[in-house]
């Protein structure tokens, strides 16, 4: 089964989107590490002695950040990174907040995720069940291994 | 609906909706509803509830706004996130036709759920 890019012509039609998506993501990671950490964005603000309209701006994705911004946020919450690379279409490095959902998800009483996961409308994700994180766009599938796909994977005809 | 909706967006308008496609799809990776990672303004209702015949109850359209983008999308059964319309909006209030637009969606989507033969997911 050959997936052809869902949103890959628009993508490619936009000069440096594909970069500023990049951004998008890592805005989105450190609001997903902030949630992981449990804190605010009133708490980061003030760790960090910025206003809350700098961490909105911050965590919006509008902004190209600096490597020295998101030392500082990571800083701030506890945490370090790290750049890790990857070949093109690999699977991404599973983030700590999505390590977390799968254990949740193993704690979950057997009988109980049987049940939900045989529902008319999950029965095509439970093959590819990952974790506690499914997002269904129309007719794409994401999990968090696969979020990249969103934009790049498009439903194909069986 | 969405993907043809932002297919025949122009130059910018296209590009703040696909960006802002993109950082909804990271935060749903968090399985949890978008008001708590994304920031209050980004995220709230996008009108106000409606009876919805088929589920018989009132139902709530979100939205998430991106720039000038306004993604709005509903919380279904399962973890699932329909998205039921995306617009460029540069005045305060919805216009009739987008609110007809999303919750057609939503009705569309329920009733679907809801036949015998069920959603289909297609992969």
């Amino acid at each position: 089964m050959e997936h052809k890019p869902l949103f890959g012509e628009l993508i490619a039609a936009h000069e440096g989107l594909a970069e500023e998506l990049k951004a998008v993501d890592v805005a989105a990671d450190l609001t997903l590490l902030l949630h992981h950490t449990g804190k605010s964005r009133a708490d980061l603000a003030r760790a960090l002695g910025w206003s809350r309209a700098r961490v909105t701006q911050v965590l919006s994705g509008h902004e190209n950040l600096t490597v020295q911004t998101i030392a500082a946020v990571t800083k701030a919450l506890g945490y370090t990174f790290d750049a890790v690379f990857r070949k093109t279409g690999a699977p991404a490095a599973i983030q700590l907040w999505e390590a977390q959902a799968t254990l949740a998800l193993d704690m979950v009483d057997a009988p109980d995720l049987q049940e939900w996961m045989s529902r008319k409308t999950m029965k095509p994700m439970a093959g590819r069940f990952a974790g506690a994180m499914e997002f269904v766009h129309f007719d794409t599938q994401l999990d968090s291994s696969n979020q990249d796909e969103i934009f790049l994977g498009e439903a194909c005809a069986a | 609906m969405v993907f043809e909706t932002v297919q025949s967006m122009q130059g910018n308008d296209q590009k703040q909706a696909l960006l802002g496609l993109k950082m909804l799809v990271k935060l749903a990776q968090l399985g949890k509803p978008f008001n708590q990672s994304a920031d209050t303004k980004a995220v709230h209702e996008a009108f106000d509830p409606f009876y919805c015949d088929v589920t018989k109850k009132n139902e709530t359209v979100w939205r998430y706004r991106h720039g000038d983008i306004r993604i709005l999308f509903y919380y279904a059964a399962d973890k699932v996130v329909l998205l039921t319309h995306t617009l460029p909006k540069r005045t305060d209030k919805l216009s009739a036709k987008d609110i007809k637009v999303a919750k057609q969606a939503v009705i569309d989507f329920l009733t679907a759920s809801r036949s015998a033969a069920g959603l289909q997911w297609i992969e």
